[in-house]
């Protein structure tokens, strides 16, 4: 009973995280039963029990599986990416709204805030996450990206903080304008530089540039940014000049960054 | 100088051992289960194939159907960007999904390059396009666009009502593409004809859709004749001379690339004018404010892009593989959704919204990756023009009765009736 032929142990523990991923995110913790889950992944209560011993264990069990983890997916998509550019690309994703899935953490957060058997299996999990986040940004340390002066657990921290925040604070709650939000991010990033916070006199010049192998054509950047790209004889979006985006251009160039469908313009920013 | 056969009746004679594509069974009907059985060409469709989507974004994000010989349809737009960039596994051999697949030796050209076309062939065949669809390029049409839309406007007359899509949103890329082609303006009406025939007949019995296809192919090939007896500066006599490889295109690619032009250059852009409109007319608030603040039209567009993008792809399965969850299987068909792809909540806030004033738009209307639409200048300037004039002329619209805006089915959507109020 339970088992369906030709399937093996972890696929069915599979489909029992997906089901319960789905259900915990939907209905929350208390407002789900683990009888629920297993009916929903085509199973007999006693077959579920066979792949995981209580509900609390379900439930960090979707959490690690299902749970939103954006930014070790984009360092798996392309590990070559700066810390820094992923963590801002990240977080400019954070103000938006999440698949259903997305809102697993804050089930979990406040189950584990009602029930020791959800805290201690959460604290592990939350942990974890805070520790390889640390070693993220060890290495970004390393690469002269974050200022090696800074605790590597306390940036690790203020990144977790972020991301939770995001997760209780939906776009339905409260909004933040997205050319605004990624603006505050780049000056966050900028003053953890190594050397600390740079002088605002000094000559900061950021920089437009354009990723060719991505850029198709569709032109956004020289639509929305004049001043800063041309078009080729074909088309595809050109920098003018070196690039540099002149006082009162700012905005401009942050918006051809983010309305490009390829995602192949980028800012630069130099000291 | 050498005669230009290439066109003659005996080069054009129909090689008999060419390999020929597969047909299946024709599938009607209403659709049981829009996860299991979904068809783009029913009316639910047509009417409103968002709460489809949605749907089945939510329980079924790559939905299949039997029709067609088997599809599938991904709703979320991670899918939908993951297939567009992935020419390995997809091909482009046949865009329009119908009851026939075309055989695999017909890739890398394909039909009508270069949107049938695969790597290698894809980036030669588009270069030769290219430039002239530049932005700069574009602009040089942009005054005789205006002009024109004047007219159709001053054709209403002193008429209280008339239809935004039949009067006024068809005809615009219309003259423009038969413009750029060198076709007669008159010829528009039978454009009309070719555009329902070759999208939205897809149903139809094998032999009446090949004599439909044929009349398209036959008005083409005059059109080469008449082009190469008064050779003048259009694209249809760029194409007849223009070099790949070192020669001349093969005569099934000179009017294979007239048709995407002619296709594509119409029934696209003439959805996105009337669902503007459209959205305009049921919208006093937005229609007020861009009326009041011209300036923020070209957000509002790629809004209207977005939220209302006309067109739809497909894709053709290489070899059997399990793809993101689902078992697919080669010569399966892929119902390449960007319309869907641009109201995935997990792409945009508010993504069943529209919001005219939207500064953050990634959408995928023009599609992404090597296929990115061709003419895409050309449609944001006749979308702009279209808009600017029908907003400086007649500021106060609404619809006449809701009910009475019908939908065109298929891969292309948008409003192909469209009664308006306009005094």
């Amino acid at each position: 009973m339970g088992r369906i032929a030709g399937v093996t142990a972890a696929e069915t523990r599979e489909r029992l995280l997906r089901a319960a991923a789905d259900m915990f995110a939907e209905r929350g913790y208390d407002g789900t039963r683990v009888a629920d889950i297993a009916a929903a992944a085509g199973l007999s209560n006693g077959a579920l029990y066979a792949h995981f011993s209580s509900k609390a264990e379900l439930l960090v069990g979707a959490l690690r599986a299902h749970g939103q983890r954006l930014l070790a997916d984009l360092l798996t998509a392309d590990p070559s990416r700066s810390v820094t550019g992923l963590l801002l690309m990240v977080g400019r994703n954070l103000p938006r709204r999440r698949d259903p899935r997305g809102y697993l953490i804050v089930e979990a957060l406040v189950a584990a805030r009602r029930d020791q058997d959800v805290a201690r299996p959460m604290r592990d999990h939350m942990g974890e996450r805070a520790d390889w986040m640390a070693g993220l940004m060890r290495v970004a340390q390393a690469d002269g990206e974050l200022d090696p002066a800074l605790s590597p657990d306390a940036l690790a921290h203020f990144c977790l903080l972020l991301a939770m925040g995001s997760a209780l604070i939906t776009p339905d709650l409260h909004a933040v304008g997205e050319a605004e939000w990624a603006d505050l991010l780049t000056r966050l990033v900028t003053a953890l530089r190594p050397g600390g916070p740079p002088d605002t006199d000094r000559n900061n010049t950021v920089k437009v540039q354009i990723d060719h192998e991505r850029c198709q054509g569709h032109g956004r950047c020289y639509d929305l940014a004049p001043a800063l790209f041309g078009d080729d004889d074909e088309g595809y979006g050109m920098v003018l000049g070196d690039g540099t985006v002149p006082p009162g251009e700012e905005h401009n160039a942050r918006l051809a960054v983010l309305n490009c469908p390829e995602r192949a313009v980028e800012l630069l920013e130099e000291a | 100088m050498a005669v230009d056969d290439r066109f003659s009746e005996e080069h054009l004679r129909r090689d008999e051992d060419a390999p020929v594509g597969t047909r299946s069974e024709i599938i009607t009907g209403p659709v049981s289960d829009w996860a299991t059985d979904f068809s783009h060409l029913e009316p639910e469709w047509a009417a409103d194939p968002y709460s489809i989507q949605e749907d089945l974004r939510q329980r079924c994000p790559i939905a299949h159907t039997a029709r067609f010989g088997g599809a599938w349809l991904p709703t979320r737009y991670e899918d939908v960007a993951a297939i567009a960039y992935d020419t390995d596994r997809f091909s482009s051999r046949s865009i329009i999904l119908s009851n026939f697949r075309p055989p695999r030796e017909f890739a890398p050209v394909g039909g009508s390059p270069p949107i049938s076309s695969d790597p290698p062939f894809h980036r030669d065949a588009r270069k030769l396009l290219l430039p002239a669809f530049t932005k700069s390029e574009i602009a040089k049409q942009e005054p005789t666009t205006r002009r024109f839309c004047h007219s159709l406007i001053d054709g209403f007359g002193d008429r209280g009502i008339v239809d935004a899509a039949t009067e006024y949103a068809q005809h615009i890329p219309m003259r423009v593409i038969a413009d750029m082609l060198g076709f007669p303006p008159e010829d528009g009406p039978q454009f009309r004809e070719f555009v329902e025939d070759l999208l939205e007949g897809i149903n139809l019995p094998p032999e009446e859709r090949i004599e439909r296809v044929s009349r398209m192919w036959e008005y083409l090939l005059a059109q080469v004749h008449d082009h190469l007896d008064h050779p003048r500066e259009d694209l249809t006599n760029y194409l007849l001379n223009v070099e790949i490889y070192g020669r001349k295109l093969e005569p099934g690619h000179v009017v294979g690339a007239m048709a995407l032009l002619l296709i594509a250059g119409i029934d696209t852009s003439w959805s996105a004018i009337g669902a503007s409109l459209w959205h305009l007319a049921k919208t006093p608030d937005d229609r007020r404010r861009l009326v009041a603040e011209p300036g923020l039209l070209p957000t509002a567009i790629e809004e209207f892009l977005r939220a209302y993008a006309p067109v739809t792809m497909a894709r053709l399965v290489k070899q059997d593989m399990h793809w993101h969850g689902v078992d697919m299987s080669a010569d399966d068909w892929i119902l390449l959704s960007f319309p869907a792809a641009n109201r995935d909540p997990a792409q945009f806030d508010r993504a069943d919204e529209v919001v005219i004033d939207r500064e953050v738009n990634r959408h995928a209307a023009f599609g992404l990756g090597i296929h990115r639409c061709l003419g895409s200048h050309l449609a944001r300037m006749e979308l702009r023009v279209a808009l600017e004039v029908w907003l400086e002329r007649i500021g106060e619209f609404g619809l006449v009765d809701p009910s009475a805006v019908t939908w065109a089915a298929g891969q292309i959507r948008g409003p192909r009736t469209l009664p308006l109020r306009i005094c």
